[in-house]
């Protein structure tokens, strides 16, 4: 049998301050698949989310990425796994919105015929077309989020990972990205959505990860595990789980 | 996020945009030599070219204000100070003897418009050319430098283009929120600095390792595909239209 696209084992992290941020998490992320991860304020998913890819070490435990040890093969791990940060306006880098979603494919040195091919075909994933020349921060919040989606998607990920992507969107702006993000799913990208807004999202996910005080506190499919998400702080829709989305 | 538009680069298509930023680089050096060394002629025809250049790369006046109000500021300096230090002749406007020299006066008006030619073709350049371009213009242009310090250089060069608006616009945040709590009761300006210097710095550095986490996990490396930058038959055709001060000058020296 294939090893699973990621494997998390034993994962803990301890902050310089003493701070357990992590707490022996061990899951694995199949290729394809749609998760949302939610958990309260200060749970650890955004330490969680920089482990997957080396920028964060683990104080014990291992992350190995088909098979092989995410620390032993950073420039791979990076290559595959795209992450997507909360703050939009620290990712972006390039001075035009195509030199930007340049930026990635330029470090993995593909020739210039390939990285406008990806650039091209990235912007336009991610409803960005007709943007090529727009200085980045003359962007919405909405549209530069899709940026940053676009500047990880050339680089062509197998695995997104997205943290708190709809801070600061108001309904178009979340139906764009929702729109961008199954689409992708569709297209086989495997999607981690980091989110307190279950429903915005939770209708096209196959399974829910939720996370409290650095351990995984229940892991399977969401329509099993809604009753539990208000133990843990998190706002359970009041509709049933078909019509937890804002896409339009 | 604030807009910086003063040495600012601006997106655009014309065909100083489009002109090859070696070439640009070059041009910048022999323009600043001509107007800062040169006969009044030379200067001249530099400040022509110049305007001509800044009409073709559709240059707003709204986009030259500031670099304008700049340069009056500094020009009134200048001229003022020439004029006063050579009173002889005086100026003498409707009967009144002013303390201002003519001879010093025109020295001072010269050396101004020095400074306006070196302003305006510095101006052309940074709104003209993507900062990437540039950095790999100069790395390129430095050829005879070890390579691995050229990709750092242009790697450098990049970041801090990048970084110059954030940090702007983190000063901006920080000195709203302290005002908007009553920072500007505070009588002594050198405590008011310290204040915002603490929380300026602390949320720059924040910002500086959201930005190399963002790098990082899109394969960061000094050294990425090359631009290309290729030359066109224009490009040559605008280098030797630019030449023409720097001609006018040895012309009139030598012949
Ligand atoms: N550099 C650090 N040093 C010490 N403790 C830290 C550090 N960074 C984060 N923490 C702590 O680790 C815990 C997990 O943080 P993390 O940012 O992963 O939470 P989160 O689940 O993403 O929360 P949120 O929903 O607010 O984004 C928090 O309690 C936080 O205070
Ligand atoms: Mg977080």
């Amino acid at each position: 049998m294939n090893p699973p696209l990621l494997q998390l084992r034993q994962l803990s992290h301890r902050f310089p301050n003493g701070t357990l941020g992590l707490d022996s998490v061990s899951l694995s992320i199949e290729k394809g698949e749609f998760i949302v991860l939610a958990g309260p304020n200060g749970s650890g998913k955004t330490i969680l989310m920089r482990h997957l890819n080396g920028l964060a070490r683990p104080s014990s435990g291992e992350i190995l990425l088909n098979g092989l040890s995410v620390l032993d093969n950073l420039a791979r791990a990076r290559r595959i796994i795209g992450l997507v940060f909360q703050e939009a306006d620290a990712q972006i880098v390039g001075q035009t919105v195509s030199r930007d979603a340049a930026f990635g494919p330029e470090n993995l040195k593909l020739p210039r015929e390939e990285i406008s091919r990806r650039v091209e075909a990235s912007l336009q994933a991610a409803g960005l077309s007709g943007f090529e020349n727009r200085r980045p921060h003359t962007l919405s919040g909405g549209e530069k989020r899709r940026l940053a989606a676009a500047g990880v998607l050339a680089m062509r990920p197998e695995l997104l990972v997205f943290d708190e992507p709809f801070t600061g969107l108001d309904w178009p702006g979340s139906a764009d990205l929702i729109e961008v993000i199954t689409a992708l799913h569709a297209s086989g990208t495997a999607i981690l959505l980091i989110t307190h807004d279950l429903e915005k999202i939770l209708a096209h996910a196959q399974r829910l990860i939720l996370m409290n005080k650095g351990r995984i506190h229940a892991d399977g499919p969401p329509s099993d595990l809604l009753e539990q998400v208000e133990e843990l702080g998190i706002r359970r829709p009041r509709c049933p789980l078909h019509e937890m989305t804002w896409k339009r | 996020m604030r807009e910086v538009d003063f040495l600012h680069y601006r997106p655009g298509s014309s065909i100083i945009h489009r002109h090859d930023p070696r070439f640009k680089l070059l041009e910048l050096i022999i323009f600043s030599a001509v107007a800062l060394a040169g006969s009044p002629l030379s200067l001249a025809l530099s400040g022509a070219l110049l305007a001509a250049f800044h009409c073709l790369a559709g240059t707003s006046l709204r986009g030259l204000r500031k670099p304008l109000l700049f340069w009056l500021a500094m020009a009134l300096l200048i001229a003022g100070a020439a004029a006063l230090a050579e009173p002889e002749p005086p100026v003498v406007l409707f009967g009144w003897m002013s303390p201002f020299g003519i001879t010093g006066l025109e020295a001072g008006g010269l050396r101004a418009l020095r400074l306006l030619a070196v302003l305006l073709a510095g101006q052309l350049l940074a709104s003209t050319t993507d900062p990437v371009e540039l950095a790999e213009a100069l790395k390129r242009l430095l050829f005879f430098l070890p390579p691995a310090w050229r990709g750092l250089l242009a790697a450098s060069i990049g970041l801090t283009v990048t970084f110059i608006p954030q940090v702007l616009d983190e000063a901006a945040a920080v000195s709203d929120a302290a005002l908007s709590r009553g920072l500007a009761e505070r009588r002594s300006i050198f405590r008011r600095v310290l204040i915002l210097a603490r929380p300026l710095a602390e949320n720059t550095l924040r910002r500086a390792e959201l930005i190399a986490d963002a790098m990082l996990s899109r394969s960061f490396t000094p050294q990425p595909t090359p631009l290309q930058l290729p030359m066109h038959g224009r490009d040559w055709l605008l280098f030797a239209v630019s030449l023409m001060p720097l001609a006018a000058e040895l012309g009139q020296k030598y012949f």
